[in-house]
């Protein structure tokens, strides 16, 4: 059930649904809000541009419910950091595989994130429903809080700023992704250590650690 | 034209299509906007670069040249690495404003929606603000340069948002969490500290 969608899209079948709006993801991150083409996803996705209409009524439709539909399927992720166990180690290593997960999962939502800084409806309509469903920004932080409770996180440690560089540092897992800039980046500040991810990890954990202990 | 000319009218288009590019992305941007601006014709543009694809390199690469002349003038004035790194945030502060375009088609580039055929272009920019890092750290082990790659996203991250939209919300969002009504000032401060906690405790600095 997508809330900003009509009954016609979400009567159809879960698969179809998904596979629609990862199509829709692409576009608009491929190409950008303006520039997207109901013709091009609707030919990728087997429909008639008429039925895409009816689905969302305009392009804006297809952007509100695409951007749904991202928090659909990041909330599977942010549950199971959830469910780590309330560990420091624990929880940044699941953290950095779940990232490493999704973007292998679903390139199409790393390619839509990347979209949205440069442009400015995307920003618009991703501020408005992040504010509401935080997601992996809500996990981060109640992890911070949590693992401070438990003094696995030293409590002279400002929460927000270790949040932001968990946040940070978990991107960083990107890199082993398709995103080219920061692929030549990596080569260049990483020579050949960047052959796998597990040294990467290895990396983002210990220097979190590090942070945690305070000075 | 005189080839002087030539190449002032040629940096005249790929300055205007530097700020195009950045205001509008690249698939809004039209060439025929850039000749009107840069008061020429699309013909002149056309002579100069075959398609929007090769000015869109050229000012990619006329952009990263010139974020790479002010590193290189900040690491000569900087004798540590908390200095360099608090002296690089320093000058994107300043600059925010008056260079906002120029600033935010950097991040346009580094976050690539568009893919560049010239990787030399991004290869020798990284490799040049790579070794601003060396001045201060004297050959790097692996543990080394993946703090260096660290501390650079993080500064690039937090930058971004005295120019982009996006990470500006993104940091009041983050701001929101706090109780009592912190600043963006204190925020920077306290993110400094860590910064430097971490250059402490995780890189060996030259004497």
């Amino acid at each position: 059930m997508y809330k900003a969608a009509n009954d016609l899209f979400n009567r159809l079948k879960l698969e179809k649904k998904e596979l629609i709006l990862k199509y829709i993801l692409d576009e608009f991150g491929r190409v950008g809000y303006e520039a997207t083409s109901v013709r091009k996803i609707a030919s990728k996705a087997d429909l008639s541009v008429g039925s895409l209409y009816q689905y969302f009524n305009n392009k804006e439709g297809m952007l509100t419910v695409a951007i749904e539909h991202v928090f659909v399927i990041l909330d599977e992720y942010v549950s199971t950091i959830n469910d780590a166990p309330l560990k420091l180690k624990d929880r940044l290593e699941i953290m950095f595989e779940m990232i490493l997960k999704l973007g292998k999962q679903h390139p199409e939502l790393i390619i839509f994130y990347n979209k949205i800084p440069s442009d400015k409806k995307m920003i618009t309509e991703w501020v408005k429903q992040f504010y509401n469903n935080r997601s992996f920004f809500d996990v981060y932080w109640s992890t911070v809080k949590e693992l401070q409770n438990e003094k696995e996180i030293s409590t002279k440690i400002d929460p927000v700023i270790y949040t932001f560089i968990i946040d940070t540092m978990m991107l960083s897992g990107e890199l082993l992704q398709n995103t080219q800039y920061q692929e030549i980046k990596a080569k260049v500040f990483l020579e050949d250590s960047i052959k796998s991810s597990l040294i990467l990890k290895e990396n983002v954990i210990e220097t979190l650690t590090v942070l945690a202990k305070g000075q | 034209m005189s080839t002087n000319k030539k190449d002032n009218k040629k940096e005249e288009i790929i300055f205007t299509a530097m700020k195009h590019f950045s205001k509008f992305g690249y698939e809004k941007t039209k060439l025929l906007d850039i000749a009107n601006e840069a008061k020429t014709s699309t013909t002149t543009v056309y002579s100069f670069f075959k398609t929007k694809h090769d000015l869109y390199e050229a000012a990619v690469e006329y952009d990263l040249n010139i974020i790479n002349f002010e590193l290189e003038r900040i690491v000569s004035e900087s004798s540590t690495l908390d200095e360099y790194i608090i002296n690089i945030i320093e000058r994107v502060r300043l600059k925010s404003d008056k260079k906002q375009l120029l600033l935010n088609f950097y991040m346009l580039v580094s976050t690539n929606s568009v893919q560049i055929k010239n990787l030399k272009i991004i290869e020798e920019f990284e490799r040049k603000k790579f070794s601003y890092y060396l001045k201060f750290i004297e050959n790097p082990k692996i543990k080394d340069r993946y703090t260096l790659l660290f501390i650079d996203n993080i500064i690039n991250i937090y930058i971004y948002s005295y120019f982009n939209l996006f990470y500006q919300k993104k940091l009041l969002l983050y701001l929101s969490l706090y109780q009592q009504d912190k600043e963006t000032t204190e925020f920077e401060e306290d993110l400094l500290k860590y910064l430097k906690i971490l250059v402490k405790k995780r890189l060996i600095e030259i004497e």
